[in-house]
């Protein structure tokens, strides 16, 4: 489970990032994502994503894509 | 490493407040109103971190009227071990907070005539909850604070308590905290007159859907500076999350409410078995738990909800209201008007629902002068019985009054120099991971603790010979593996500093239901299959000598609450299970 994509092109354009800067690089609770020389969020920490979607709820151009399916076993109880 | 030379930062407040969710922002706000300097700290972003923004529902303002019924079903259902004050006190004071949430402009769903939406959630017979989105609850408590004049300090990770004697254990007071900026690496220093610590519980990234954030700081750094813990043999809490072997999601609770039915794999509706009379609403997610474990080690899993005869009305409300656990669905391919949902018997966190925690007492104080905590890091035994919407009561009501009581006691205090050399160490230690020019990944520490507790035989149906057992390995974990953590960079630290506090919460779980010669709630013992109410009214203490852990008994006063037991009984578990290695083999 994990943060997918971001869709630079929705950054680009993004008036708040160019205002108060990039909400979900704000936001994330596991802070995974950092920014590049134009302000713009890449994932950095892929692994510490835990799927809790708040960056897909507050990214105001929906330009981030998470994911919920699994990418570890899950064991037997 | 350029992040060891970093400078140490000095900060100088009247009251520190450790974590930013529901507790520590009622803290804040009612600290306000008595001392000028309080300073909200968390390693996310207030509002956005921890567990309060997970939340959707709340329990409703209760009438005077009816404060005993609803208390009533609080402490009978709980087994008579709530805290009759504390419980009192968060029904009592419910209204007032909805009421001054609803003046800031929280934004709570209202029925056709305008009024607050209630209904019955999980649990509820006499009580009812009203329904408010965690994000939209937290934003506007974020707001209200600031407007208050209370100061944030995020993504600042909070490692370790100072104390006034420099020791962990101490002998002394709390004077303060140590941290470190999560982006930055700086070094904090936090000087206080009084702490409160209001982090969240434990959700480790057990083989399951986890909010890996909480990783339980405030119940770890406060054990070792010499704080009780309590009740911490409840605190793995059994869940039954949907794992289709693609998707794993939590929010469980929804399927309960609303006629799901919870089948094994002969089509069987199991629960009525179990617990006659009862529906899946009535029941808590540990008590449906312990039915799905039993079944499936049987061998008459996988277990399913089914949602097939839900209207799209329905699905369509969940999907406002719980938008990533629908969005896990989608993905997955799953449609509930056609699927069946396969969920799994596993522990999902330790200690929740703050029947676990930082013993207080009924002024939020804990067994150290100076510390104090509210909310899920607190032992506020109410929410027993998992009853939807208490829980975060009891964060309000907790925070609100620790804030008060903290707050006057920091403002008629005085200033406690934290000392040098306990800084310079607790320094040291704090950034001993990222020193390390090669170790092992913090995921490992998860890994081998996960393997001694998530097992059902080692979670569910607890027995004196696998409890040694697992004590032995978190020992292990402990001597071994824990001083060899490598942090990659400032930011992995912060998963580091996270994962030492599993195998040690983990112990005193293990030793606490070591100690404890019977079964009620999430803890069970093989050999004692019945909830002894006439030996074992009593909460767990956990306590941190300095040359190890100790573990010992206190009763619930019960002849001194409005609500007592008829009389005395020993009363069989509802699911009784005795593990076999065959099987298990044959699952």
């Amino acid at each position: 489970m994990a943060i997918k994509t971001i869709d630079s092109e929705k950054c680009q354009v993004c008036p708040t990032r160019q205002t108060t800067g990039c909400v979900v690089y704000d936001i994330c609770p596991m802070d995974v994502y950092r920014l590049d020389e134009e302000g713009k969020p890449y994932i950095a920490y892929v692994r510490d994503c835990q799927s809790c979607f708040l960056c897909v709820r507050d990214c105001p151009q929906q330009a981030v894509y998470v994911t919920a399916l699994v990418d570890f076993p899950i064991l037997p109880y | 490493m350029a992040i060891l030379d970093t400078e140490t930062r000095e900060i100088e407040t009247d009251l520190l407040i450790i974590g930013g969710g529901a507790a520590g922002l009622w803290a804040a706000i009612r600290a306000r109103d008595f001392c000028p300097r309080v300073l909200v700290v968390d390693k996310g972003k207030v509002a956005r971190s921890g567990a309060s923004v997970h939340t959707h529902c709340v329990l409703a303002p209760v009438t005077e009227d009816k404060i005993h019924e609803a208390l009533e079903e609080i402490v009978v259902e709980g087994g008579y071990m709530a805290n009759q004050r504390w419980a009192e006190r968060t029904l009592r004071e419910q209204a007032d907070r909805i009421r001054e949430m609803a003046s800031w402009g929280a934004p709570f769903r209202k029925d056709a005539s305008g009024a607050l939406y209630t209904a019955k959630d999980r649990k509820q017979v006499v009580n009812n909850s009203v329904y408010l989105l965690g994000s939209d609850m937290m934003d506007t408590m974020k707001a209200h604070a600031r407007s208050k004049g209370v100061d944030f300090m995020e993504r600042v990770a909070v490692a370790e308590l100072l104390t006034s004697d420099g020791q962990l254990p101490t002998r002394g007071s709390v004077v303060g905290a140590v941290g470190f900026h999560t982006r930055t690496g700086e070094f904090y220093v936090f000087k206080a007159k009084a702490v409160i610590v209001c982090t969240s519980l434990m959700s480790a990234e057990l083989y399951n859907a986890a909010v890996n954030n909480l990783t339980g700081d405030g119940h770890a750094m406060a054990f070792r500076a010499g704080a009780r813990l309590s009740g911490m043999e409840f605190g793995q809490i059994p869940n039954f999350p949907i794992v289709n072997r693609k998707v794993s999601t939590g929010h469980p609770a929804v399927f309960q409410l609303y006629g799901a039915k919870l089948v094994n794999n002969l089509g069987e509706e199991f629960v009525e078995k179990y617990y006659p009379g009862k529906t899946l609403q009535l029941l808590s997610r540990a008590e449906i738990s312990y039915a799905v474990a039993k079944e499936a080690l049987e061998g008459r899993g996988p277990i399913y909800f089914d949602m097939r005869h839900w209207s799209d009305e329905l699905i369509n409300e969940w999907r406002r209201v719980l938008p990533s656990m629908m969005k896990r669905m989608d993905e997955a391919g799953i449609d509930m008007r056609r699927d069946r949902l396969e969920t799994m018997p596993r522990v999902g966190s330790w200690g929740g629902a703050a029947q676990s925690g930082i013993r207080i007492d009924e002024n939020a104080e804990s067994s150290i002068p100076g510390l104090f905590a509210a909310g899920v890091a607190a032992h506020v035994p109410v929410n027993i019985i998992d009853m939807t919407g208490v829980s975060q009561a009891v964060c309000y009501a907790s925070g609100y009054r620790a804030g008060e009581v903290a707050s006057q006691r920091a403002a008629g205090g005085s200033q406690v120099k934290p000392l040098a050399d306990q800084v310079n160490r607790l320094r040291a230690k704090v950034f001993a991971p990222l020193r390390r020019e090669s170790g092992i990944d913090f995921q490992q520490i998860y890994l081998s603790v996960g393997k001694v507790t998530v097992p059902a035989e080692l979670s569910f149906f607890k027995h004196e010979k696998r409890i040694k057992g697992t004590l032995a390995e978190l020992g292990r974990i402990q001597q071994e593996e824990v001083p060899r953590l490598k942090a990659r960079d400032v930011h992995d630290l912060v998963n580091c500093l996270g994962s030492q506090n599993l195998p040690l919460l983990s112990e005193a779980l293990y030793r606490c239901a070591l100690a404890r010669l019977e079964s009620r709630f999430s803890h069970y013992r093989e050999e004692f299959p019945y909830r002894d109410d006439i030996n074992w009214l009593k909460w767990s203490i956990a306590e941190n000598s300095g040359k190890g852990m100790k573990v010992s008994f206190e009763s619930v006063p019960i002849e001194t609450y409005p609500i007592k037991p008829a009389q005395r009984t020993r009363v069989p578990a509802p699911v009784q299970f005795t593990f076999k290695e065959t099987v298990k083999a044959a699952v």
